[in-house]
């Protein structure tokens, strides 16, 4: 990794695994915070297809946390996209599924395998946004144990 | 006969409606009680395995869970009620000792309820604590018979310096998690004020916070060294706890974890009992040598303190502890939680906490010896006002452990004794014990004391009063509503209504 | 005379990160970048998809319409570079204008490698390679006008495969040549070949293995037979020559520039001429696993070279780590990906292996002094990544060897340190 250039990301999620319960709801509020409706109980009583949720949830034990893009600084996913479908916008990496081909380059490349494949769609199933929209990450704001956590940019030079 | 089932303590109350089927409930519930049916596509709660812990409900994110009593009753019966009825079906099932967790459940008269506080009107100025210095800083210790004596002795009493008199009970690493006593410890450290280690030794990563840290020296002797002695801030010789006087501790072999083996100084996977008495201690004099054993290994620099529950004797019994060398008291009252006890102990041995501080502040001063040991009072704590008033009858600080781990998530289920508390409190299962981040638990037991400071400070600013020193033992400042002559009397307060 | 700050020969992926990793330190610097090409940008990879009718010509970008003004870029198309002179700093291009530049890049990319075949001549109708949008394009309009009732292919590599499936889905039937005794040589082993064949020809692929095109034969100017090495003859109106590619290093040639294979580069990206820089397929540049220069013509060399250079032509001093080849490859559905050293001689080197003929499901890790050098994963290729990482951060998988070959391997398997210190960063206080 190129480590020498300036930080641009503001923040970053961390997982702790210490303080994972394993509940899910991270991928809850995801798939609510992508949903049409954005209400929990409209979209998933009433919407068809559900957007996938972007997390990575790992499980084995009693050990278990949930992982999703970290918006790289050199992001390798956006560097080897050959289609400029993954693309670097104010410090989050954005994923633009219309140019998208399916040619799993960001899955090879990213370090925290983070980008989930549908093979059959030829997509990535979804991209974590950082919740654009609402400018607080969905899981963030849910996790119950604060085991999710926005780690604060610290200036790397 | 048919052996009748008992009928479940609480209903799952699901709304259909909400219920999203995410299956977190699922996820968490250590009890087992909610699991998804694949063929049904919907979530199944096994009413009878619901301990009403609350945890699932808080977690669901729609709202969708309601706990609930459960509504089954038997024939309304003054003599009979449903407690009693079930705890005898169980007795007829299993044929063993019930057991319980946390303090006692029974509609015993709770005395701070029928205390009321006195405001300055007119006659004298209340003071605004927004405005003006309040101060309620504490002292905990053996203070001087007079300032001519500390005068001739040139040197100031070991004391422990509290920001608020208000201290985190013994409740030891084993008893509860190690995420709960780094939230206690780090929240003491925090505030200024202290925790107690219990009988549970002080774990290597608590060490950090051992100028905040009271420890405790029981029956057992677990974690006892010279060393964990003169690292802490002080020492408690716990002879009694409020929830089972009388009583021992047992801590099963199983829960005997590595870590907790180090904290303890025992061999991992040994059960920790803790005898019902110090079998070194069978009278006064048997405690004196105990207390002055500790003073000289700790070379007099640290106050050492005894626990006692409060029974029928309390007052000659604290009389004598204070005269055998004790430099605080700590009384537990009979509301006091613990972390396994049988349930008939729990609820019919001891006495409430109200009347053992007026009494026994009252036998201390007519004894002239009220300055030679501060008093901690114990069991029952759950506000400010308590505080107030507990100190007001005496008290010079107060302990909170049901509390604190109400602050900490409790939901008072008292089946602490399973080792499967969802909170992640009370319970060593790695599963559950990561519920409780304790930098959350630091944070919320932060807010609950700076919250209580406010508070006291208040109710003190209306009094008139701008010292918490002012307030010791001022039961002027109390008045009894609905007490009898005799419970006016042992609480030293007058009626409402009554002028001074 | 023209002047510039910075020029950048080539347009393609290594360029274009280039002028990203100039802008990234240097907002003003004027960036000049000549290209060979008629095409404002497109992503090479991307003419299969266009070949197969998947993506239309406008959707090969890789950047935004927008890409070059918002970096302050000036682009010349159609202007390929006709002479370096180093020591003037310039550069002549076509009709005898010339460029005077202070930071030189070279980022000429590749070329594709056309064997010497017996009646293989340049203006023959029906002979392709398949390397550049116009080869698509033309390629495109030869089986649009003709089509042809099969092509063949020669060369079973990844631009082979590629280009088989983009005519398969305009279903034009293939055949394919292959020197080697198997398709994938380069970047699958044994088993993950045998996986792709039996795969491609369920899928109307035929192969012929061990054997190659020795004479072509026409008539009116267009292909009509070729005449393998086997004596095999097929007939056909349509070739595709996809035997590899080699550096595009003809601007150099009369040079002081070391060239080898490449343009040999340090890990500054620095050509052997001061402030002559040179990334991507065009270069030699360190090798990941050995002290050597090594030719990695990957997307992912190509844009992390052209990134660090651009940076690196505006005063940095970033150091390039080495890559090692990396693929991934999707044939009709079935995906694929490879990284390092996937085919090694078994001594010195520990293989693990999992094959399941049921789901096409294929994990190997090839390790070495328990650090995994190289892994193929076929059929299932969630997390690859990971993968990615443990070759790259050279990472002790001694503890979770047995885990390596797991479906569902992720981060919980490695130990928690490990773990910790990846998914945590440094440790946060608790």
């Amino acid at each position: 990794m190129v480590k020498n250039s300036k930080r641009k990301t503001i923040n970053t999620i961390i997982a702790r695994e210490e303080f994972c319960i394993g509940c899910r709801l991270c991928e809850i509020a995801c798939i609510t915070a992508h949903s049409k409706t954005k209400n929990i109980i409209k979209a998933f009583k009433g919407e068809y297809p559900l957007p996938d949720s972007a997390i990575v949830f790992e499980e084995k034990g009693h050990i278990s946390f949930a992982l999703q893009c970290r918006h790289c600084d050199d992001a390798l996913c956006v560097e080897c996209c050959i289609t400029g479908a993954m693309t670097k916008k104010d410090g989050k990496v954005i994923y633009r599924k219309e140019l998208c081909v399916g040619c799993w380059m960001c899955v090879m490349v990213c370090s925290f395998g983070v980008i989930s494949p549908d093979i059959t769609a030829s997509k990535i199933k979804s991209k974590c946004d950082f919740c654009l929209e609402t400018g607080k990450p969905a899981c963030v704001e849910i996790c119950p144990n604060e085991a999710l956590v926005l780690k604060e940019d610290n200036e790397q030079d | 006969m048919a052996i009748p089932k008992i009928v479940p303590d609480f209903r799952v109350i699901r709304d259909e409606n909400l219920c999203i089927n995410c299956q977190a409930c699922c996820r968490v519930c250590s009890n087992d009680t909610h699991s998804f049916d694949q063929n049904i596509a919907k979530i199944i709660s096994d009413h009878r395995k619901c301990v009403g812990c609350h945890f699932c409900e808080e977690i669901c994110s729609t709202g969708a869970l309601t706990i609930e009593k459960c509504y089954s009753q038997i024939r309304e019966n003054f003599n009979w009620n449903e407690v009693d009825f079930k705890n005898l079906m169980k007795q007829a099932h299993s044929g063993g000792i019930l057991l319980t967790g946390m303090g006692n459940d029974r509609p015993w008269i709770n005395y701070f309820d029928h205390i009321v506080l006195n405001a300055s009107q007119v006659t004298n100025p209340s003071i605004d604590p927004l405005r003006e210095p309040m101060e309620i800083k504490t002292f905990i210790g053996r203070k001087p018979d007079s300032i001519e004596q500390l005068k001739k002795e040139k040197k100031l009493p070991i004391l422990l310096e509290t920001e608020i008199p208000v201290l985190f009970s013994a409740m030891s690493y084993g008893s509860i998690s190690l995420n709960a006593c780094k939230s206690i410890a780090a929240a003491a450290w925090e505030a200024k004020t202290y925790w107690n280690t219990g009988e549970g030794g002080l774990p290597e990563s608590l060490k950090k916070f051992v100028s905040r840290t009271i420890v405790q020296v029981a029956s057992g002797r677990f974690g006892v060294d010279a060393r964990y002695l003169n690292e802490a801030s002080a020492i408690e010789i716990k002879i009694g706890q409020g929830a089972k006087p009388g009583i021992g501790g047992h801590l099963p072999g199983e829960k005997v974890t590595a870590d907790i083996s180090a904290a303890r100084k025992i061999p991992e996977g040994t059960d920790a009992i803790s005898p019902a008495p110090h079998h070194d201690i069978y009278s006064i004099e048997d405690l004196k040598q105990l207390i002055y054993a500790l003073k000289e290994t700790v070379d007099y620099k640290k106050p050492v303190g005894v626990k006692v529950a409060a029974v029928h004797n309390i007052a000659p019994i604290v009389s004598g502890i204070v005269r055998a060398g004790a430099d605080f008291v700590t009384i537990d009252g009979f509301r006091g939680g613990t972390g396994a006890a049988p349930v008939v102990i729990r609820n019919n041995v001891g006495i409430p906490i109200e009347i053992a501080i007026a009494t026994v502040d009252s036998r201390l001063r007519q004894e002239g010896i009220r300055n030679h040991a501060s008093i901690i009072a114990a069991g029952g704590i759950r506000s400010s006002a308590d505080v107030v008033k507990a100190i007001a009858l005496g008290a010079d600080a107060v302990y909170i452990g049901t509390a604190t781990l109400v602050a900490l998530g409790c939901h008072i289920c008292q089946k602490c004794y399973t080792g499967k508390c969802n909170w992640g409190i009370a319970t060593q299962d790695p599963y559950l014990t990561r519920r409780l981040n304790p930098e959350i638990g630091k944070r919320r037991l932060t807010n609950l004391l700076r919250a209580w400071a406010l508070e006291i400070k208040e109710m003190m600013g209306g009094m008139g009063i701008n010292a918490i020193e002012s307030l010791r033992g001022n039961r002027d400042q109390l008045r009894g509503i609905g007490l009898n002559d005799k419970e006016l009397a042992l609480l030293g307060i007058k009626h409402a209504g009554d002028a001074w | 005379m023209n002047r510039t700050d910075y020029l950048i020969i080539g347009n393609s992926v290594c360029g274009v990160n280039a002028i990203e990793g100039i802008r990234e330190y240097d907002p003003k610097g004027e960036i000049l970048v000549l290209s060979d090409e008629p095409f404002e940008n497109y992503s090479r990879p991307l003419i299969s998809y266009y070949l197969g009718g998947k993506i239309s010509q406008q959707q090969t970008r890789f950047r935004d319409e927008s890409f070059y003004s918002d970096m302050k870029a000036q682009l010349l198309v159609n202007n390929p570079a006709v002479f370096l002179d180093c020591r003037n700093h310039e550069i002549k291009v076509s009709k005898g204008r010339k460029i005077r530049y202070k930071k030189l890049l070279i980022a000429t990319g590749a070329k594709p490698w056309i064997p010497a075949i017996d009646g293989f001549a340049n203006h023959l109708e029906g002979i392709f390679t398949f390397y550049s949008m116009n080869d698509a394009i033309s390629l495109a309009q030869y089986i649009q006008s003709l089509n042809p009732h099969n092509c063949v292919i020669l060369g079973a590599g990844l631009i082979g495969l590629k280009a088989a499936e983009g005519l398969l889905m305009r279903k034009i039937p293939v055949t394919i040549v292959e020197m080697a005794d198997r398709i994938l040589p380069n970047t699958m082993d044994v088993k993950g070949s045998e996986i792709f064949q039996s795969y491609l020809v369920r899928h109307n692929s035929a192969f012929m293995k061990n054997d190659t095109i020795v004479k072509i034969e026409s008539k009116d100017k267009r292909i009509k037979r070729v005449i393998l090495k086997s004596g095999k003859k097929i007939e056909t109106e349509c070739l595709i020559v996809a035997v590899g590619v080699r550096p595009n290093t003809s601007i150099v040639a009369e040079s002081s520039i070391l060239v080898k294979r490449g343009i040999i580069v340090d890990n500054k990206l620095n050509t052997s001429v001061p402030d002559i820089f040179a990334a991507g397929d065009v270069t030699e540049s360190p090798d990941f696993f050995e002290n050597k220069h090594a030719l990695i013509p990957i997307w992912p060399v190509a844009a992390k070279t052209g990134k660090i250079a651009g940076a690196n032509m505006t005063g940095q001093e970033i150091s390039y780590t080495g890559l090692y080849p990396m693929n991934s490859i999707q044939i009709f559905g079935l995906p694929a990906i490879s990284f390092g050293i996937t085919n090694p001689q078994p001594q010195n080197f520990e293989i693990l292996e999992k094959y399941q003929p049921e789901n096409n499901f294929y994990r190997k890790c090839v390790l070495r002094d328990d650090r995994i050098v190289g892994c193929i994963l076929i059929g299932n290729i969630n997390r690859a990544g990971i993968y990615n990482l443990l070759i790259r951060e050279k990472i002790s998988v001694a503890a979770f060897k047995k885990d390596l070959l797991e479906e569902s391997f992720g981060f919980l398997m490695l130990p928690k340190e490990v773990r910790k210190h990846i998914v945590v960063g440094e440790s946060m206080e608790v």
